[in-house]
């Protein structure tokens, strides 16, 4: 009897079981039903923005029966996302410029028939929202992780902070360059060969003559000591530690300690040997042999990879142990190009740099307290005016580029809109560029006021550009152009292929070289399809910008008489002064996401063309100080 | 004579009758091979000259005072005998700019890899040929005097290292040149001035830094990914041969310390190329080295207007080169060429003057011909040296254009290295132009 209830019991367990097992199963099934359902539904909801929808709903039935892989009438692909591209009757986010909503639009396309309002409508729209392959945003690929090297700016100002002035370090000019990477060298990678290695170690010869013969060094020694009494202990241990935390960016290793030791020793032999004791060196109190014993040890870590590459970058690159340093070091690097200073090393120290809140303050602060270097090292290689920087107030190059990086400073100052860096009101002027622009005073060269002006200042205006972009005696509207797609738009013109040079030789011999240079643009835009893609881009700019001359000077007519005249479209909305193209760019989604991108290519080392649905949208007129902030604290955050 | 039967006997009496008659047809000297040579230089110019019909000599001549090329036979230091013109040699290919990959097939013949992240190019053949050697610096690249960054750097297809790089160790790794007199004299002859004690004591100084540094590479290496080892191993092996160098310094008569200022690019341009120059004929002559290679300017050239050289002109050479008929732009082309020609001048004469000439192969050639249409047929070539078994003093104009990796190839050969072929896609090349140079 018992076991006829025990099996009850068991069967009834057994029942429960399924049942919870299967109401589970139900649960689960639905989760999913609900999942796909909204899966689809968002896929079905941005459907109308990516490449498939447009070719399911318009290409495959209304136009692949010619512009198809093997026919592709007038050198239109549309079977594909990539064929269509490359056809170059596309350009994101401008369907006013792109031949082939122009095409469809005037009703030239399809030949047979007109395409619905509809249809024309979500041609555009696609186009608008950046042509889009995809907007699965699952496969966005991350950047390269990559070992930076220090630059030669951040090489610099390390050695500056480190000794608390700004001495010559003019040797750094002999050092092979850092090729920039997406335009920024603080994310080159290049490897150092032997003429790189050969260059830093006679650099750091040189830096450590400076070492030593500063104060703030001098002053790590007592003052009490004289020559012969100076040890590794009492002396050797304080400068090499002093530096090499600084160069390195974190606290000395036990083990790096140790070599130092050994060597600083090694090389105090040596030298005396080679000199005999008590001899004089280069360097106020210290003898010969401990000079020497400290330079090797002052050398090895300038040339060490852990000055010279930036580790904090690379995994692994720090210890677990100096997470804190790592992330304090990236802020710095990033916001100052230089090591942590004594408020962020503290908060390295005692670790709350990995609080939120913390990171946040310190990245407002770093950017106020530092807003030049910031400017000249992001600004200075975005908009290409850095290498000026070191010209002199009196030369029209340097003037123009201390133009260029006031105005960053300021926009970040300020705490003003991306739209005011294109329209910003004002201008600075020193007395070479008061006169240059015929625009106000300013006491003396070196001296830089500003000063209103509703048309110049933006970045659209600034000399510094403007005359990079032209010739020695003339304006190359097509340069300009170019620059302005490059820089301040993020778009990639096609490489120039064989058959658009031979288009480019036979519609150069059709161009009545005395026609005025708006007439010569339309004759090469209307020659040739070929050279249409990219010059209806490029032409509206250029010549919007022919009132500056190629001094950046304003100007109404050309030397030869003709008026300026522009009269091109640009983004739909016609252009024909700097300052209705300013206006017409500033409002742009095109713009701002240019600058985001330009910001993560410099913090992140990401590359401007990556992927077009994984770019950030700026959807609004931000303060470039609020979109700078943002995006290196997204980037950051990883590391907490 | 039993063994040697009289049919045989004048059977080989006939063949001594005949082959003074068959040489007669056929001269000895055309079948010995040339001498091997024991150095070679080569030195790239960019932006070409002057060629106003493409397939023409334009201003690439000697023949007057309106050729370039001048100089060369002129005064007492001519060097007109140890000059070879060729003509009608092409490089490149039609759609790719010259300036990027004009320099960068310069001595390779491959194709550049258009790519941002990851510029591939070819091996050189400097670097061929320097590994046939057992000198402590493996060879020598020098010239600059700038690292040219284009202005559409971040255009996606175009990396800036290709402008600026004419040899390559492999297809991902440029050989930095030596843009500073200051940096090759140190590099070269480091030391300075001292006893010998007080110099060994120096080297021993390096090494031990060295040493230090090397155990770093090794720490770091061993903590990181295969990205970083391929960085920490690049600079070990720069290191490496940073310690070789150090090994024979104290063997060698040094030239004196350069004393100009050359921080400005565009500044004593002359001085610093004769400098470097003079410092490579000594390291030749010191066995510190066998293979050089030498840029007179990086490709465009745009930042240099060589004002203090040969007088002020705002136009800078790659406008000069892109001169559109331009008659002062032309003028100040023929200026530039005519300055860097007399450099070679300078080069050979120092090289006659050493006692290097008979021994040392120099090639000299640019990335284009006529730079306004950026033509790659028949750019400018001169083979340089000395001795009798090359056809030097003379102009060669080939029948048919040949391509610069069968020059290139004949380089090679004449340095003791025989490659099969040479090149990628309409440069490759499987023949060398032996038979038309020497003598």
């Amino acid at each position: 009897m018992w076991n006829v209830k025990k099996n009850s019991n068991i069967q009834k367990n057994l029942l429960a079981q399924l049942f919870k097992r299967v109401l589970l199963l139900y649960i689960l099934i639905l989760a999913q039903a609900c999942t796909s359902f909204t899966a689809d539904e968002e896929e079905n909801g941005s459907a109308a923005l990516s490449f498939n929808s447009l070719y399911s709903q318009i290409f495959e039935e209304k136009c692949l029966s010619c512009h198809n892989s093997s026919r592709k009438e007038g050198g239109v692909d549309l079977s594909s996302y990539d064929a269509l591209m490359s056809s170059n009757v596309v350009v994101p986010y401008s369907s006013s410029s792109s031949t082939l909503f122009i095409s469809v639009n005037s009703g030239n396309m399809p030949p047979t028939f007109t395409l619905s309002s509809d249809l024309k409508n979500l041609i555009a729209e696609w186009i608008d929202a950046g042509a889009l392959e995809t907007t699965d945003i699952s496969k966005c690929s991350k950047p390269s992780v990559l070992l930076p090297r220090l630059t030669h700016f951040e090489y610099k100002n390390i050695i500056f902070d480190t000794l608390k002035e700004e001495i010559d370090l003019s040797e750094l000019n002999t050092l092979p360059t850092l090729p920039p990477r997406y335009g920024f060298d603080n994310i080159s990678n290049t490897n150092i060969d032997r003429v790189t290695a050969e260059a830093y170690i006679n650099v750091a010869e040189t830096v450590n003559d400076k070492i030593l013969s500063s104060s703030v060094i001098l002053n790590l020694c007592s003052a009490s000591l004289i020559k012969d009494q100076h040890t590794w202990d009492n002396c050797g241990v304080k400068i090499i530690d002093y530096v090499g935390r600084r160069l390195y960016r974190r606290p000395l290793r036990f083990e790096e300690v140790n070599s130092y030791r050994s060597l600083f020793f090694a090389t105090k032999i040596g030298a005396l040997n080679a000199y005999g004791p008590s001899q004089d060196s280069d360097y106020s109190t210290f003898s010969k042999d401990f000079a020497e014993a400290v330079s090797a040890v002052l050398i090895t870590e300038l040339v060490s990879p852990n000055f010279l590459y930036k580790m904090e970058f690379f995994p692994e690159g720090f210890k677990s142990t100096e997470k804190a340093y790592s992330l304090a070091s990236k802020l710095s690097l990033s916001l100052t190009s230089s090591y942590p200073d004594s408020e962020l090393w503290a908060l390295a120290a005692n670790g709350k740099i990995q609080t939120e809140s913390v990171l946040k303050t310190q990245i407002s602060r770093l950017l106020n307290t530092y807003n030049s270097r910031f400017a000249h090292n992001f600004a200075g290689q975005w908009l290409g005016y850095k290498d000026n920087m070191s010209l002199g107030n009196d030369d029209l190059d340097g003037a123009l580029a201390r133009e260029s990086d006031l105005l960053v400073q300021e926009i970040l100052d300020d705490n003003s809109k991306l739209s005011q860096l294109m329209s910003p009101g004002y201008t600075f002027v020193n007395d070479l560029l008061a006169n240059h622009y015929n625009l106000g005073s300013s006491p003396s060269d070196d001296v830089y006021t500003k000063i209103s002006s509703s048309s110049r200042g933006g970045l659209l205006s600034l000399g510094h550009f403007l005359k990079k972009t032209s010739g020695v005696d003339k304006t190359k509207p097509v340069k300009r152009g170019i620059w302005v797609l490059d820089k301040i738009l993020c778009r990639t013109l096609p490489p120039i292929d064989k058959a658009t040079l031979e288009e480019i030789a036979d519609v150069q011999t059709v161009i009545d070289p005395s026609a005025s240079v708006i007439e010569r643009m339309e004759i090469h835009r209307d020659n040739s399809k070929r050279c249409y893609s990219c010059h209806s881009q490029i032409d509206p700019i250029g010549l919007a910008l022919e009132n500056w001359d190629h001094l950046g000077q304003f100007r109404t007519n050309y030397s030869n008489g003709d008026p300026v005249i522009a009269n091109l479209k640009f983004n739909g909305v016609l252009v024909s002064s700097p300052s209705q193209l300013a206006v017409s760019v500033q409002q742009s989604r095109e713009y701002r996401n240019c600058v985001q991108k330009k910001l993560e290519s410099y913090f992140i080392g990401s590359s401007p063309v990556q992927e077009p649905q994984c770019a950030t949208q700026v959807t609004e007129d931000v303060p470039f100080k609020q979109l700078t902030s943002d995006t290196i604290f997204k980037f950051l955050k990883e590391s907490l | 004579m039993s063994d040697y039967s009289r049919r045989l006997f004048l059977k080989h009496m006939g063949l001594q009758l005949t082959l003074p008659v068959l040489s007669n047809f056929y001269p000895l000297s055309s079948m010995a091979a040339a001498t091997q040579r024991k150095n070679f230089i080569a030195v790239y110019f960019p932006n070409g000259s002057y060629f106003p019909t493409a397939d023409g000599i334009g201003s690439w001549h000697w023949n007057d005072n309106t050729g370039v090329l001048y100089d060369l036979t002129q005064g007492a230091d001519s060097v007109q005998n140890n000059v070879m013109i060729l003509r009608k040699i092409n490089a490149g290919r039609i759609d790719l700019d010259p300036h990027w990959h004009g320099p960068a097939a310069f001595l390779s013949g491959d194709l550049i890899d258009l790519s941002l992240e990851n510029p591939k190019c070819g091996r050189t053949i400097d670097q061929m040929i320097a590994d046939t050697k057992t000198t402590p610096i493996k060879s020598l690249e020098v010239g600059g005097p700038y690292f040219h960054i284009h202005p559409l750097a971040d255009h996606p297809n175009y990396p800036d290292i290709y402008i600026n790089r004419i040899s390559w160790t492999d297809e991902s790794t440029p050989r930095t040149p030596i843009i500073d007199p200051y940096v090759l004299f140190n590099y070269l002859f480091y030391g300075g001035s001292g006893s010998a004690e007080e110099i060994e004591y120096m080297i021993n100084k390096k090494k031990s830094i060295l040493d230090v540094v090397q155990v770093e590479l090794a720490r770091v290496s061993a903590k990181t990914s295969s990205e970083g080892k391929i960085a920490m191993q690049q600079y070990e092996n720069g290191i490496r041969e940073i310690e070789l160098s150090l090994a024979s310094t104290t063997t060698c008569t040094k030239p004196s310390l350069p004393t100009n200022n050359y921080e400005n690019k565009d500044f004593n341009y002359i001085d610093r190329v004769q400098q470097f120059q003079k410092m490579i004929v000594f390291a030749l002559k010191c066995d510190l080295t066998n293979v050089v290679s030498l840029m007179y300017g990086p490709g465009f050239s745009s930042e240099l207007t060589y004002k203090w050289d040969i007088g002020f002109s705002s136009y800078e050479h790659h406008d000069c080169a892109h001169n559109g008929g331009n008659t002062s732009k032309i003028n100040r082309l023929l200026a530039i060429n005519k300055m860097q020609v007399g450099l070679l001048k300078h080069l050979l004469n120092l090289l006659k003057d050493n006692g290097l000439i008979n021994d040392t192969l120099v090639y000299f050639a640019s990335d284009m011909s006529n730079g306004d249409t950026h033509d790659i047929t028949n750019i400018p070539t001169l083979l340089c040296g000395g001795g009798s078994d090359l056809k030097f003093g003379q102009e060669i104009t080939f029948g048919s254009p040949q391509k610069h990796t069968q020059v290139l190839l004949s380089a090679l050969s004449l340095l003791g290295v025989n490659k099969p072929s040479l090149g990628e896609d309409v440069m490759l090349a499987t023949t060398n132009i032996n038979s038309s140079i020497e003598s």
